[in-house]
This record gives structure tokens, C-alpha cells and sequence, in this order.
């Protein structure tokens, strides 16, 4: 039987039906419902923050992770694991870089730690293992520094890296 | 066209960049990330939540993290003394002694000497440890008033949450009256006095005890002792032997417990006595592991099984609690008897080839489910050695003694396994999915078809560490070396290789050669007994992606060739030249210009 529905919009007008427990995933949409006691059908969440094509794929995330137990608290104490991502999760996630920012941006934004939890996985998981010109290269970063500050550089690494 | 700049790594606020940090480990952060561009180095310098695990770590690594790590942007320490890394805690000592570790939430201390145990304790400050674990390995009596002292000063700390220490300690450590810790552990514990921990400590909610295997009646209880604690919701108890009306009484002391586990030798196999404690004392325990085992003068028999598995077979254990158990005991030593909960409570396991268990159980089977029963096996000794050479490719299943098909368990498929090994080709995957660590043992003649074997029962690419005696590879036929390197080169995920019985004091018969075929490329440390001095310099210098390794050898030579080597090509090594013994953590290459 499908539940209780809302209205979320996007920043570029577009409004998507959603069950209220699966928006409910987002600690921001939560508390406005809370908040602000909106409880009827009619009512329209605004999201300026999220476009549509983001919006659509968060709803789609949010859906399949429904019936989740809710995540565990951060713990200083945990082992660093980026390999637990679940293989729904990684197809999920096979977009472009430019999406894969914006959808960890919304996760931020809409308070969903599940989301954020594993997009932020998948962007570490990207850097591991890499060296700096490697990382450059793949999130097309720019060498900023100076030759004084490469050089500094250079000396704080270099007696203890292998030739 | 968007009107609005697509996000990127660069451009992530700080917050988020911090979020990916989590991720990755201090290394990658210091040494890669921070060296991109001056957003990632300021991000660097700002970021405030490094963990430092030292575990584990090549020496260039290690030196390289010291150098570049700001002590007060550390929240987590792990640090462990092992001969893979050789004067690690002496380095690091001399690296901090100067600065702080002044915001730790976590400090873990493994296998560490006492006598560095204070030292690196003045370079932490410990007012905002939520974490604190010790184990020590090397005893040192003349700082042993010192380090109770140190633990007792630690417990009585009003932010530490979770306290595990490993040892014996003699004075006892000294409980303050408010204690705020809601995790204990305690291994090698000899004699235990809950009521002087319990009645410190109001918020403690789960306890580990492992107890000095062998140690009899452990736990002392007062007849005054009669205030329940209500705030303990989970008790582990390890190497327990005891009376059942000691364990009850202190049962008894926590109603609350939902999780109650138990390992230990006593006369604890009536399920009809544990029901009824149960119902009356536990009424929230949810969860219930154990591994019982007993022991008496005369053989038990198919019968004594059925009968000791009868008693949970109530509707109280199979439909109220769900609680399955199966019992079982060894036709070669009847003496003895196992009574455990399933899943498998046990993370590490000695396991037989040759055994011939009768095991009776209170669940049904499938494939799937016996898969999930053993998944907490994360250690196994393997023994795969056969009293009778000729018998085995005969070998049909033994133990077909009046049991029902319902009553089969996952140690009975493995039995059956074992003695008829031809049919894991039947299984879809191995049997064992998690083990990281395996100790495959030669003792007498082995299994033929061993190196088939072995990895239908394992899945050898969850193995990190992996050891059996090298001795024995060559004395064995021709095809040993092949096979094991074969098997080695299935374990893609293999970090330590120890190649080298403690038990053989032999002259190894294994080249360097032999020794660079086996040993994979993604090893990082090798225990090897090998012929001579010339051979380990040729390992040496082949296996390069070594960053430690520890020989053993019977040669007299001079050892002057080795060091010149670790000088002339791995500069800044750690080593330690005994008699017949070199231990060497290794320092950076360098390549011929």
C-alpha cells in the first residue's frame, strides 16, 4: 500500500510525488515537516539548493534505501572500510564526475548521512592508491603552487621516498 | 547550457573535503592529496581528525607520516610493536617526544614492551581518551608498579568510554570510585572480582572477559552480593572454568543482559536447567552464544550426544528463543564432548583433516545456512595430515551411526568433506568465505590431493596472513613447491608469508630461489628458515617489494655482506643480526642511476 505522500521541489520548478518515510531520509526534509506541521498532500517542500535531474536521482536513491536500518553514528574507532559499498550502490553511482559532486553537495544539503556516507566513499575511493599528479589528472585539478612551494615540497618528501 | 558552475573535487566545501578525508588514510592525505594544489594543503592543515595507524607500515612510510603529521591533529593512535617492523616504538618515541598527541580520543597499544609503555604515554594527552587498549607483549617487572599506576590513572578518567587491557596484572588495577566506562575487556585475566568493578562503574553496559586458559574457578563472588546492576546489557565470558551455580549466581547479577556469550569447560550442557535460569533471571537476553566443552573418564557414546541434545529441543529453545545448538565429539577421542550455539561462536578454529566427528544438531540444513554458520571463522589451523597414507583414497564417510538427515551440521558436511574430499566439487564456493588467517600444518603425512583441497574448503583470496613450515615443503615430494606456490599465488590478498616451522630447527633445504617462485608480489613481510647467509641478500635484493622479513639460517659466515647490502641498497633499514636469526625492517630503495 503506498504511504502518505509530499511534494518536493527543485530549484528549476519541477515538483516530484514522494512518500513521506522515504523523504523522511533526509534529516533537512524532516525537521521542515516537523517544523512547520506540513502534513497535507497539497503542500510543497522547496529545495532550491537541488536541481531536478539531482533531485530525481536522490528520490531513486532514497527509494531502494527505504526499508535501510537507519546508519550507524560516526565512530573515530571504526576501521577505515571504503570497500562495504553495496553493488546496487556502485552501479548507482557510475556517473559523471560533475553528478557525482552535485549528488554529494545534495546529500549535504538534505541531511541524508546514507547517501553522503557513500558518495564520499566512492570519491576516496577514486584517490586511493594515486599520486598527486595521478589525482591532477583525474579530477582535473590545476598545480597551483609555486616552483618555491613544489620545491619545499619536494625537500619535505623526498628523503624518505623511494627512488 | 547550466547557468551555474559544476561542482568539483576542488570546489567541495571544506566540510565535505574533510567528509572524503575520513575516508583515507593519513598516507594518502599527507603525502599524495596534500601535495595537488594549495586547496588541498590548506584543507590538509585544517583537517583535525587524523587516525595514525602505525600497525602495519613499511619503514619509508612510517618515517614519512612522523615527519609530515601534526601530533595535535590526531584523534586516534594505533601503534603495535612486532618484528615486522623492528624499533618502531623507539622511533616513534624519538619522533614525538617533544610534542603532544593533545587532542586523542583513541590511543590502541598492541603488543607492545613495558618498558615503552610510559614513554608513550608522555607523548599523549590522555583527558580526552574515549578509547584507550593495551596489550602488552613483553613483560618487564621493574615497570610493573609503574604501569598499574598509569592504567588505573587512565580508568579514572571522566571521557574514557571503552577500556581493554591484556594482561595479568599483579598488583590488581585500582578502581576510582566513579568510573565512566560503558565498554570493558579484559584478556588474561586469572582471577575476576565483578563487584569491585561492577559497583565503580554505573554506567557500564558491556563486559569481555577472557579468561588464562587452563585457570580453574576464576571468579570470585561475595555472599553479600546481591544488588542487581541493571545497566549490563552484554557479557562475554572466554576460557571459563567454573562451577554452573558460580556462573548462575553471577548471572544472576544482571538481569538486563540481551547478549550473554560463553566459552569455557564446566558442567553447563543441561539445557533444561539454562531455560529455566534463564526464564527466571535473564528475561531480555536475546542473543545467546556458546562453546562448551566437557570432559569425563569414560567414552561418550551416539547416545550421551542425543541425550545432552535432547534438552534443547524444548519449544522453549526452538520456537520462543530460536536458539539452535548442536553437540558433537571425536570417534578418536570420546572423552571429550562439544556442545555450541550456531551460528559458530568462535572466531578461530583447529581444524582436522582426519577428523571423525559424530555431531548432532537441533536446526536442519542447507547449503546456504551452513554457509552463514561458520562465517565468524576468521583464524583456522589447518591440519592436514593422515595417520593412514594408503587409506585415504579409499576413505567413504564414516558416521552414518543412526543419524536422522535433519540432524547433520555444518561440522558434519565438513566431516564429510574431509573424508571424502573429492566432493567439495560439488560446492559452488568454498566453505569458509572469511578466514584472513591460515596456518596450514604437515605434520605426518598429508592429505594427496591437498593443494585441491585446500582451497575448496577456503577462500583463499580473503587471506592476509598465511604460515606453514618450509622445512616440510621440501621434504615432502617434488611437486610440494609447485603446489604451494600455486596455492600462494591464489591468495591476492596475502601481506605476511611465513614460510618457517618454530617447531623445526632444521637447515632448510629452500633457495632463494625457491623462496622469490612462492613468494607473491603484493607480500609486504616474509618469515623464511633458508640455507645461507649469500641467500637472503639475494632475497633481498629480488623480492623488493618486501618492507620486512625475518630469516632464519645455519650458516657461520660473516654477516658483514648483508649489511653492506641493506646500507648500499635499502638505506635506513632497522635490523637485528643473532646467531642464526635476522630480522630486518626495511628502508627505502634505491634504484642504480
Amino acid at each position: 500500500m503506498a504511504g502518505h505522500k509530499i511534494k518536493l521541489q527543485s530549484s528549476d520548478g519541477d515538483t516530484f510525488d514522494v512518500e513521506v518515510e522515504i523523504a523522511k531520509q533526509s534529516a533537512t526534509i524532516k525537521t521542515m515537516l516537523e517544523d512547520l506541521g506540513m502534513d497535507e498532500e497539497e503542500d510543497v517542500i522547496p529545495l532550491p539548493n537541488v536541481n531536478s535531474a539531482i533531485l530525481k536521482k536522490v528520490i531513486q536513491w532514497a527509494t531502494h534505501h527505504k526499508d535501510d536500518p537507519p546508519p550507524p553514528e560516526d565512530d573515530e574507532n571504526r576501521e577505515k572500510n571504503t570497500n562495504d559499498i553495496s553493488s546496487w550502490d556502485q552501479d548507482f553511482l557510475k556517473v559523471d564526475q560533475g553528478t557525482l559532486f552535485e549528488l554529494i553537495l545534495a546529500a549535504n544539503y538534505l541531511d541524508i548521512k546514507g547517501l553522503l556516507d557513500v558518495t564520499c566513499k566512492t570519491v576516496a575511493n577514486m584517490i586511493k592508491g594515486k599520486t598527486p599528479e595521478e589525482i591532477r589528472r583525474t579530477f582535473n585539478i590545476k598545480n597551483d603552487f609555486t616552483p618555491q612551494e613544489e620545491e619545499q615540497i619536494k625537500k619535505e618528501n623526498e628523503w624518505c621516498e623511494e627512488k | 547550457m547550466p547557468n551555474y558552475l559544476i561542482p568539483s573535487l576542488e570546489t567541495l566545501p571544506a566540510e565535505i573535503v574533510h567528509r572524503i578525508f575520513d575516508n583515507l588514510d593519513a598516507k594518502t592525505i599527507l603525502s599524495s592529496l596534500r601535495r595537488t594544489c594549495r586547496r588541498f594543503q590548506t584543507c590538509t592543515n585544517s583537517y583535525e581528525k587524523f587516525v595514525l595507524d602505525l600497525k602495519k607500515m613499511s619503514k619509508p612510510d612510517f618515517e614519512l607520516i612522523c615527519r609530515l603529521v601534526d601530533p595535535q591533529q590526531v584523534i586516534a593512535l594505533i601503534l603495535s610493536d612486532d618484528d615486522e617492523t623492528l624499533y618502531k616504538i623507539d622511533l616513534f618515541i624519538s619522533h614525538f617526544d617533544t610534542k603532544q598527541f593533545s587532542q586523542l580520543h583513541s590511543l590502541t597499544l598492541n603488543g607492545i614492551k613495558e618498558r615503552h609503555f610510559k614513554f608513550i604515554l608522555k607523548c599523549v594527552n590522555i583527558t580526552f581518551l574515549n578509547t584507550f587498549s593495551l596489550v602488552i607483549k613483553k613483560r618487564d617487572l621493574r615497570y610493573r608498579k609503574s604501569t598499574v599506576a598509569l592504567l588505573s590513572w587512565i580508568i579514572s578518567q571522566r571521557n574514557l568510554r571503552r577500556f581493554e587491557v591484556e594482561d595479568e596484572w599483579e598488583p590488581p588495577l585500582a578502581w576510582p570510585v566513579q568510573c565512566m566506562i560503558q565498554h570493558l575487556r579484559i584478556g588474561g585475566c586469572w582471577i575476576l572480582y565483578p563487584y569491585s568493578i561492577l559497583q565503580c562503574s554505573p554506567i557500564l553496559q558491556k563486559v569481555s572477559i577472557s579468561f588464562l586458559k587452563g585457570t580453574r574457578d576464576v571468579i570470585v563472588l561475595t555472599n553479600t552480593l546481591t544488588t542487581p546492576f541493571r545497566h549490563i546489557n552484554s557479557l562475554t565470558l572466554e576460557n571459563l572454568i567454573t562451577k554452573i551455580e558460580t556462573l548462575e549466581l553471577l548471572l544472576s547479577l544482571m538481569p538486563s543482559l540481551t547478549h550473554f556469550k560463553l566459552i569455557g569447560i564446566g558442567n553447563f550442557f543441561d539445557g533444561n536447567r539454562w531455560e529455566q535460569f534463564i526464564q527466571t533471571n535473564l528475561p531480555f537476553l536475546i542473543k545467546f552464544e556458546f562453546f562448551l566443552e566437557q570432559t569425563r573418564d569414560v567414552d561418550y557414546t551416539h547416545a550421551d550426544a542425543q541425550s545432552i541434545i535432547a534438552s534443547f529441543r524444548t519449544p522453549f529453545w526452538l520456537e520462543h528463543k530460536k536458539w539452535f545448538v548442536a553437540c558433537g565429539y571425536d570417534i578418536d577421542s570420546p572423552r571429550c564432548v562439544e556442545l555450541y550455539s550456531i551460528p559458530l561462536c568462535l572466531s578461530s578454529l583447529h581444524y582436522k583433516v582426519e577428523s571423525k566427528k559424530i555431531t548432532l544438531s537441533t536446526s536442519g540444513t542447507n547449503t546456504d545456512k551452513e554457509t552463514s554458520i561458520i562465517d565468524n571463522v576468521r583464524k583456522i589451523q589447518l591440519d592436514v595430515a593422515i595417520n593412514y597414507p594408503n587409506d585415504i583414497a579409499n576413505k567413504k564417510p564414516e558416521r552414518t551411526v543412526g543419524l536422522d538427515e535433519k540432524s547433520m551440521t555444518w561440522g558434519m558436511l565438513i566431516d564429510q568433506f574431509i573424508l571424502v574430499p573429492l566432493q567439495v566439487e560439488e560446492m559452488h564456493h568454498p566453505l569458509f568465505l572469511k578466514v584472513e588467517e591460515l596456518e596450514i600444518d604437515f605434520k605426518y603425512h598429508k592429505l594427496s590431493n591437498w593443494a585441491f583441497f585446500v582451497p575448496t574448503l577456503i577462500d583463499l583470496t580473503a587471506i592476509v596472513r598465511f604460515k606453514c613450515s618450509c622445512a616440510l615443503i621440501c621434504r615432502t615430494e617434488p611437486h610440494m613447491l609447485a603446489q604451494m606456490t600455486s596455492l600462494l599465488q591464489q591468495m591476492c590478498n596475502l601481506l605476511s608469508l611465513d614460510l618457517c616451522s618454530p617447531y623445526s630447527n632444521d637447515i632448510s633445504s629452500l633457495t632463494a630461489e625457491d623462496v622469490c617462485l612462492m613468494t607473491p608480489s603484493h607480500v609486504r613481510h616474509l618469515i623464511v628458515r633458508i640455507q645461507s647467509l649469500s641467500e637472503i641478500i639475494i632475497v633481498l635484493e629480488r623480492l623488493e617489494h618486501l618492507s620486512g622479513a625475518k630469516f632464519y639460517f645455519r650458516d657461520t659466515s660473516s654477516t658483514r655482506p648483508i649489511i653492506k647490502m641493506l646500507k648500499e641498497k635499502r638505506n635506513g633499514s632497522s635490523y637485528r643480526i643473532n646467531r642464526f636469526t635476522l630480522y630486518v625492517w626495511l628502508g627505502k630503495k634505491h634504484s642504480a642511476q
